[in-house]
């Protein structure tokens, strides 16, 4: 939660400043906000961890002399505090790494080099944060429920398709974001070409298309790929079959053919063999 | 490579043979990258040697897009997947490239992104 705090005002910042990049060419004036900014939200993000460190511990005597110090350097007031309550500077340093951690891992993002290509230049320099009008519009599509995924693959195959014939599908783009079920999502400058493009495939419901907003569409795309969570040693619980309901351990994972072996404890049925024999 | 770029294969089957490249987040099945290689990332050469395709790309992906034409799409460009052929890719990938491909990647002059942590 602490960490939270921390990190949206920086995420904030460099948004702020890429849409600015965009508009104001100077270079000189670019930096200069770029530095300004940061420092603000430095001190900004660090308030936020103080008070809200105190909370957890709920206790008066600190948030007073939290006030007190507050116009102090952050060493300082850390060390006031690291005496009578110990854990917390552990915790500090680790939510502090932590947010640190967050704000610089993309820090070659920020540095461009006079010897980069000019093509890549240009690429960072479209990037802005959200579609300006010139961008076609996003349009959100109903279609059956576990059928997402399956819509975008088709639209792309219609497309190589009509191309091979000679005739171009309009539509730019057909995406399926896993988060979102009964829904897909095309870019195209018309709904007519989201309705054309759809035409014949009968898991899409071309009654149900609405442009979604210019400023929900980054939104749409910022999905962060969880790693496999799967590790040797886990518990699991077996949802079909004979077993279902056993709880098993994971003894192997495959993650390039994504299966695990688990280990179970077998079901012997004694009442049956001893009637058996 | 622009919207005349002749686009990637178009994945055969949806199910759990799908893979994306970790370079370019390309989806196809195992048996086209082991096949045709990589449309945009042809100096991994995974037609060649197989146990390449392995390294080079995952089964473990998130969200689908099919990119018809990369130059106009605005997702593509904030997917930074504006300059490769359409074709259909993933929104993210969960691994990073191995460190000997990554080297490969700097040795032929070509950006390398990893995937941001959750």
């Amino acid at each position: 939660m602490v960490s939270d705090k921390g990190k949206q005002p920086a995420g904030k910042s460099s948004g702020k400043r890429k849409v600015d990049d965009d508009k104001t060419g100077g270079a000189k004036k670019r930096r200069n906000r770029g530095v300004l900014q940061f420092l603000e939200d430095a001190a900004v993000a660090s308030d936020g961890d103080y008070s809200s460190g105190d909370s957890i511990f709920d206790d008066d005597f600190f948030e007073e002399e939290e006030y007190d110090l507050g116009t102090n350097d952050k060493n300082d007031q850390s060390k006031s505090h690291s005496l009578p309550v110990f854990p917390k500077e552990e915790e500090f340093e680790e939510e502090f790494d932590k947010m640190m951690e967050e704000r610089y891992k993309n820090a070659s993002a920020f540095l461009r080099f006079a010897e980069d290509e000019p093509d890549l230049r240009r690429f960072v320099e479209e990037d802005a944060s959200i579609p300006s009008i010139k961008d076609p519009t996003t349009w959100k599509v109903k279609c059956a429920v576990g059928r997402e995924r399956n819509s975008a693959f088709c639209l792309m195959q219609k497309y190589v398709d009509l191309q091979a014939l000679g005739k171009k599908l309009q539509i730019i783009s057909a995406y399926a974001v896993e988060h979102m079920k009964g829904h897909f999502f095309v870019e195209a400058e018309k709904q007519s070409e989201v309705i054309e493009a759809c035409k014949g495939l009968c898991s899409i419901y071309t009654t149900r298309v609405t442009p979604v907003p210019r400023s929900q569409v980054p939104h749409l795309l910022n999905v962060r790929s969880r790693r496999a969570e799967i590790s040797v040693g886990m518990w699991a619980r077996v949802k079909n079959g004979t077993y279902k309901g056993d709880l098993a351990q994971v003894v192997a994972v495959n993650d390039a053919k994504r299966r695990v072996t688990v280990k179970l404890i077998p079901r012997i049925d004694l009442q049956a063999l001893a009637q058996k024999f | 490579m622009g919207s005349s770029a002749p686009p990637a294969q178009i994945p055969t089957s949806f199910g759990h043979e799908l893979r994306a490249c970790l370079r370019c987040r390309l989806v196809k099945t195992y048996d086209q990258f082991r096949e045709n290689g990589c449309e945009n990332c042809p100096f991994f050469k995974m037609d060649e040697d197989p146990e390449r395709i392995v390294d080079c790309t995952t089964p473990n992906f998130n969200g689908i897009i099919s990119v018809m034409d990369p130059t106009r799409s605005w997702a593509a460009r904030w997917l930074r997947i504006g300059k490769f052929v359409p074709g259909v890719y993933t929104l993210a990938v969960s691994e990073a490239l191995p460190d000997d491909l990554q080297a490969l990647c700097e040795e032929e002059r070509v950006q390398y992104a990893p995937p941001k942590r959750v």
